[in-house]
């Protein structure tokens, strides 16, 4: 299992991969992209099997990314990890392909709850 | 997030930044109008327009030690910031991702969308000129083992 975690911020993407190291999920590698374009770049060249993904980035917001995912045909599980928590995202995550969406501040607990039935 | 009265909407901020963090905070309603450090970071939340939603302001001890809790940075660089007055880069990065994420505080009815618009961390901020109708709450932060700062939170309704 390879997940790959995108987020212009060092620190999230830390602390992303270190509450996934909370849940009982093992086995799986994270990989990294600090914006959507390296993002793309990964997901071609190193085909994750989850991409969770910030929504507010420079450059390329997590929703446009999403849309260049899915208009490409990739139907990689993708989910959204962000502070924006407001119905109108959630709908248009939903909308534009997403599995999922947890909103920070997270904890193993919620991330365990947001990937079971996604990684069961 | 609601705010049912001001002594739970402390416990909510604490759970909040206990979840944020993994580390156990506390939060404490004070009546005290002035911090004992100098102001340093001024948060402010928009609708995604002009108009201002909220504002967290912090004062430096808070806002060093919320930097440094996110990523368990050591309390040592902390005391630098203190001691300079200067928030090194990497806590006032960190401090960025913490009041990006605190936009959830100002979570009113759920369609009205709220963003951060800007942080200004300065040496000796100023407290924002408040409005009539703006309710502010100011708050002692602790958190195991960085200890404590100050944070007022303005809600602008």
């Amino acid at each position: 299992m390879k997940i790959l975690i995108v987020d212009d911020s060092k620190a999230m993407r830390m602390i992303v991969c270190r509450t996934l190291k909370q849940t009982d999920f093992s086995g799986f590698t994270v990989i990294e992209a600090e914006n959507g374009i390296e993002a793309l770049s990964k997901i071609a060249n190193e085909s994750p099997d989850l991409v969770l993904s910030d929504w507010n980035m420079p450059e390329m917001k997590g929703i446009d990314l999403l849309k260049r995912v899915r208009d490409s045909g990739n139907r990689v599980r993708f989910g959204f990890i962000t502070s924006e928590s407001s119905l109108e995202t959630k709908k248009l995550a939903h909308e534009s392909g997403a599995d999922f969406l947890v909103t920070k501040p997270f904890t193993p607990g919620s991330m365990q709850a947001a990937l079971d039935p996604i990684l069961a | 997030m609601s705010i049912a009265s001001p002594t739970s909407f402390a416990d909510e901020i604490g759970k909040f930044m206990t979840h944020l963090f993994g580390l156990k905070v506390s939060t404490t309603e004070i009546k005290a109008q002035e911090p004992s450090h100098p102001l340093a970071a001024v948060a402010t939340y928009t609708d995604g327009h002009d108009l201002i939603r909220g504002q967290i302001v912090c004062d430096l001890r808070c806002v060093s030690i919320l930097g440094a809790a996110l990523t368990q940075i050591p309390m040592g660089v902390v005391d630098d910031s203190l001691e300079t007055g200067e928030l090194s880069a990497n806590l006032r990065a960190n401090a960025y991702e913490v009041f990006n994420i605190c936009v959830n505080l100002f979570s009113y009815p759920q369609s009205r969308r709220v963003v951060l618009s800007e942080v200004r961390f300065e040496k000796q901020a100023e407290m924002p000129t408040m409005k009539p109708s703006w309710k502010s709450d100011a708050f002692q932060i602790n958190i195991e083992r960085y200890g404590s700062g100050f944070l007022r939170l303005i809600h602008c309704v």
